[in-house]
């Protein structure tokens, strides 16, 4: 087993790439090779998907740390929009009939204004915008219009974008599903609406943000944390865990502000919290308040800035901020937002869950692909197309990283009911980037004999687990993946260590 | 038809002039009229109107009822507060009781109003493990002693789930609505689907846009919900509300921040579609009622008066009253044409009720194997569960309201019937042609009033359900209805918890499609576990129902009949007494039915132009 099992397979994967390449060179079905291999070497693809209003643009924006995407009060985002690193700034609109067109835009107090006048809406089936953007160099974005929408239409542009099968690989390799607040019946929805449409229907490559977290504790001081306390109860919750990874509060409005406040913003903050505390705490009771005309010196139409730009909470936060840190400047208030908005807590959830993990699905997602392309060679060249599939065949087979993302998949998605020990085991077993010690669950002082005597010990628990009379077909695959995982761990106690681990 | 009198009615004025009634029966020691008149005087004061506050959760429905009482009485949270219904009605002394279902049965225990959010939270009583069921406050509130009861529900778990259709099945039964949805952002689309369907069955729906401090842009979201009633042909006004401004930590003295609130229009708003109208047609029955009693009283004062001015017809007065007494005890006894109608029209209904069901739930059922099998692709599971769910909610209302239209029917069919016993004692004097039993059944017919945007057919049925007409049956059936009754709707008893778990399984089983089969067998089965549940429990329902409404007409009528019974006994005793008597007694025994009558005339003015035509 070599030092990082990720590059391992998806240099498999290319190499599948390249022998279909070959076959295919000059042929219609080149392109779409072409295409796959693109998606692979590609940046890792995050769709932002729920309800509508949930906030999916403000987070956009806030991910990436500029203002880029529309927000308004009312539904805004009608078209899936993909925001991709660019070395130009560029907005195409691609249509379903697959032709691309430039498209006008300008910024409007930073976010971007397409100019699709001349457009049919229901012809474009997405826009891309190109953005020279360091965020932007290792993920790109999706932006999705929100479910259960009062427009039927833009609903289904949600859908069907995050629509997959097993012929037509989803176009987003992980998904941040936004949720304002969930109820206990509400999962179940969400449920449901996970299986069917996202990307390879998994929990393994979705974590759920409680969005708009400020405004759950009706815009208190003290909002955030109580915002992570419904985060935790909705992670400990049966039905939630079978659906995401991690649930994460983030305030967008606060980050996306936070991280793109000006001087001149920090400056009426400034002058505002010197306001005399009576007349600001009446202020600050309302929104409608604080845009009397009579409580402040400065102008309705700045204080209605403000309240745009960081909401009731971010207001009082900022308020709150700098009385306490006498000269705040855009620079510290920009952290403190920043901090207190929980995007710091998603950027890591991405960085730890998605990033290792989505190479795998990216691997999968080019199979699954090459598959396809084989089966369409199979008319013309049925002799090569049989080759080509069975080099796909292989290469899925001998890789065990696919045996562990169906084990973590069925694991975590509760097809298989692992006990409460059980399910422990599996995730120490299972958790990236951790050494053989750990996985084992063992001391990391341990010697290797205690270490191989663990690993046999966990291959024999496993096989007697999966031979349980009671176990179905399922559960008998998850105990057979554990039991391989095992005895893989096992053969690398044998082999000499390379350094670094 | 619409009652030209309703308009004119003036409940106040009603209420004293019915209290006058009173002490004219009380000086005449007529104890059962007294008490008659004192529930109907209670109920202008205070008809029986339920509100009922829905929407999505986290909508600050709970913080809105606090708002509205100006007291935090409901448990409001930033994680999800209400998960049991809450019932907020008048009583003399605070006291809250929770109702829990323990095994087959239900528990009720009184509580503190402090530990309320143990039980209704979903931090103090995570998924309702306590089972709780309803919680029933009483409160000694002026606004709740209008009459108004207020039904706090458990926000509507997004999409699909089982509460849209519970509530929906329930509201058939509430006078008004509160439809709550906050400014962060326009109506979903399940929202706005489910205020479509509550406009087409409940006449009064109040819109409330609520948390305005918290959005600067609520009048941007207003202005979009706006649009969106216009464009489905719903127009309605939105009212915005902030409930934070209104709450208890607001200085009483800074009205402009209370004034903001939006919560003193809501609350006008409340009094003019709904409190008001119930007034003013309770006000109308009790004016009926104390006009019928007028009649008696007058009745039995005149007979005695001609007896004193010409004691040589007491023999025959006496006779004839005899003679009526004698046909009101047939009336009285179980042989009486009326009773038996009454126990034959109870036990159709109780058949045909019982039946219809049946056959309603099995053309469910039919369609559900039918829907099973054309089942195709997965997102089709949640939608036909959603079918299931509205079918069932469905046919359990309609089944109910056929009752209560039915039973009122069979009331109305009482009336004429007595009406054609009516004892005749018309020969005895030209002015004594009052002197039927129809008078007595003065209420019947009363017309609501009721408006109805479309769902006709329902709206109809319900004209006798509404209003205070109906308030006091109505707050009868509340306990029954809530539990088990509008299809257990609005709880979250084994039947809703049924709805939600028929496809749970299916929507996380993948589309493979050598399982289709399995899952429809396994569909298949859990639809027909389900459907048996619902009818076992809303059969039995029907049988409690059937029994109180032959109880209730019955008790009803019984009591009537034994008023008039009391009438001529009275004025046959008295008339005997007056024959005896001569002289000054007489002149004395005149001079005070005299007096006595004016008091009558005078308190008749009262009710002018409320005199049956």
């Amino acid at each position: 087993m070599s030092a990082n099992p990720v590059l391992a397979v998806v240099d498999r994967v290319r190499m599948v790439c390249s022998l279909a390449a070959d076959i295919v060179i000059g042929t219609a079905l080149a392109p779409q090779v072409d295409a796959v291999r693109a998606r692979l070497d590609g940046a890792l693809r995050i769709a932002i998907a729920g309800r509508v209003k949930a906030g999916k643009s403000t987070l956009l924006n806030a991910l990436v740390g500029e203002r880029l995407a529309p927000t308004n009060a009312g539904e805004c985002t009608k078209v899936v929009t993909w925001y991709q690193y660019g070395t130009a700034y560029d907005v195409t609109a691609v249509g379903y009939d697959g032709r691309s067109t430039s498209i006008a835009f300008r910024r409007v107090d930073g976010a971007l204004n397409f100019d699709i006048e001349g457009l049919r809406l229901e012809a474009i089936e997405r826009l891309v915008v190109s953005w020279p953007s360091s965020a932007l160099r290792d993920i790109t974005l999706i932006d999705t219009p929100g479910l259960a929408s009062l427009s039927a239409e833009n609903s289904l542009r949600t859908t069907e974008f995050l629509a997959l099968d097993d012929t037509h690989p989803s176009d987003a390799d992980a998904v941040i599903y936004l949720m304002r607040h969930l109820h206990r019946r509400d999962a179940e929805f969400l449920g449901s609406f996970m299986d069917r449409s996202v990307a390879g229907a998994s929990p393994v490559n979705a974590v759920a943000v409680l969005s708009r977290a400020d405004e759950i504790g009706a815009g208190r001081l003290d909002a955030m944390a109580s915002a992570r306390r419904i985060s935790e109860r909705y992670e400990t919750n049966d039905v939630v865990r079978t659906l995401c990874t991690a649930v994460a509060p983030v305030a967008g409005l606060i980050a996306e502000t936070g991280l793109t406040l000006r001087e001149d913003e920090a400056w009426a903050l400034r002058r505002l919290a010197a306001t005399p505390a009576p007349v600001l705490e009446r202020m600050l009771r309302a929104a409608d308040a604080f845009c009397d005309p009579g409580a402040s010196e400065l102008t309705v139409e700045l204080r209605r800035q403000l309240l745009d730009r960081l909401g009731v909470f971010g207001v009082r936060f900022c308020v709150a901020e700098i009385r306490s840190h006498e000269s705040a400047t855009a620079n510290d208030l920009s952290k403190a937002l920043v901090a207190e908005s929980g995007l710091d807590a998603l950027r890591g959830l991405i960085a730890d869950l998605f990033l290792p993990r989505a190479h795998i699905l990216k691997a999968r997602t080019a199979l699954v692909s090459l598959r396809s392309i084989a089966r369409d060679l199979e008319s013309s060249d049925p002799a090569r197309a049989y080759q080509l599939a069975a080099e796909i065949e292989r290469c899925e087979a001998s890789a065990p990283d696919f045996a562990e993302l169906r084990l973590s998949h069925l694991v975590m998605s509760g097809i298989v009911a692992f006990n409460e020990g059980q399910r422990r085991e599996f995730s120490v077993l299972t958790s990236p980037g951790t050494g053989v010690e750990e996985r084992l669950g063992d001391d990391p002082a341990a010697d290797q004999a205690t270490l191989r005597a663990s690993a046999l010990a966990g291959v024999e628990r496993w096989r007697t687990y999966g031979s349980a009379p009671m176990a179905d077909i399922a559960m008998r695959e998850a105990c057979e993946t554990m039991a391989h995982t095992y005895e893989s761990l096992f053969v690398q106690l044998h082999e000499p260590r390379p350094a670094g681990i | 038809m619409s009652n030209p009198n309703l308009a004119e009615a003036r409940p106040i004025d009603i209420a004293a002039a019915v209290d006058a009634v009173i002490a004219l029966a009380t000086d005449l020691g007529r104890a059962d009229f007294v008490h008659r008149l004192t529930v109907a005087a209670a109920r202008v004061r205070r008809p029986a109107t339920i509100i009922c506050v829905v929407g999505e959760f986290k909508q600050g429905k709970s913080s809105l009822v606090n708002a509205l009482l100006g007291q935090a009485i409901c448990p409001v949270d930033d994680d999800i507060a209400t998960s049991a219904i809450t019932l907020l009605r008048y009583g003399a002394e605070p006291h809250i009781d929770v109702r829990r279902r323990v095994d087959d049965g239900i528990v009720v225990e009184q509580i503190e109003l402090s530990a309320l959010a143990d039980w209704v939270s979903e931090r103090g009583n995570p998924d309702n493990i306590k089972a709780v069921e309803r919680v029933d406050i009483s409160l000694p509130h002026p606004l709740l002693a209008n009459g108004l009861a207020i039904v706090d529900t458990p926000g509507m778990g997004g999409l699909g789930a089982g509460h849209a259709a519970a509530t929906l099945a329930f509201l058939p039964f509430a006078d008004g609505l509160v439809f709550v949805t906050d400014a962060s952002c326009e109506l979903s689309a399940p929202e706005a689907e489910f205020l479509d369907r509550a406009c087409e069955l409940c006449p009064n729906v109040l819109f409330a846009l609520t948390k305005t401090d918290l959005y600067p842009a609520w009048r941007q979201i207003a202005a979009i919900d706006a649009e969106r009633l216009r464009a489905a042909d719903n127009e309605r006004p939105i009212l915005p509300v902030s409930s934070m401004l209104y709450g208890t930590d607001v200085d009483p003295g800074d009205e402009s921040l209370a004034g903001t609130s939006g919560v003193p229009a809501l609350l006008e708003a409340l009094d003019t579609a709904i409190i008001a109208p119930a007034k003013t047609l309770a006000a109308l029955r009790a004016a009926a009622e104390a006009t019928g009693i007028l009649d008696q009283i007058e009745q039995q004062l005149r007979i005695e008066l001609d007896v004193l001015v010409d004691p040589a017809g007491a023999a025959e007065i006496v006779a004839r009253l005899a003679d009526a007494t004698a046909h009101l005890d047939v009336l009285r006894g179980p042989g009486a044409r009326w009773s038996l109608l009454v126990a034959d029209r109870v036990s159709d209904l109780s058949n045909n009720s019982g039946h219809q069901f049946r056959k309603a739930m099995r053309l469910v059922s039919r369609d559900m194997e039918d829907a099973i099998e054309l089942l195709k692709s997965p997102e089709d599971w949640d939608q036909l569960a959603r079918r299931l769910q509205t079918d069932v909610a469905g046919t359990v209302t309609t089944v109910f309201v056929g009752i209560e239209s039915e039973a009122q029917a069979i009331r109305e069919a009482v009336i004429d019937l007595i009406g054609e016993d009516s004892v005749d004692l018309s020969p005895m004097s030209a002015r004594r042609e009052r002197l039927d039993v129809m008078s007595i059944w003065t209420d019947k017919g009363v017309d609501p009033n009721a408006k109805h945007r479309g769902g006709e057919q329902l709206g109809s049925a319900l004209v006798g359900l509404r209003g205070a007409q109906s308030g006091i049956i109505m707050f009868g059936m509340v306990g029954r209805f809530l539990p088990a009754g509008a299809a257990a709707l609005m709880m979250s008893n084994p039947v809703t918890v049924g709805i939600g778990a028929v496809f749970a399984g299916m929507q996380l089983a993948d589309a493979h499609k050598r399982k289709i089969a399995m899952r429809r067998q396994q569909a298949r089965a859990n639809v027909r576990q389900f459907l048996d549940d619902v009818q076992f429990a809303i059969g039995n329902e029907i049988g409690e129902v059937m029994r109180d409404v032959q109880r209730g007409v019955r008790d009803e009528f019984t009591e009537r009949i034994s008023e008039l019974g009391r009438t001529y006994s009275d004025a046959a005793r008295q008339a005997q007494q007056a024959a005896q008597q001569g002289g000054e007694a007489a002149r004395d025994r005149i001079a005070v039915l005299k007096s006595t009558l004016e008091r009558v005339a005078q308190a008749r003015r009262t009710f002018p132009r409320l005199m049956p035509s």
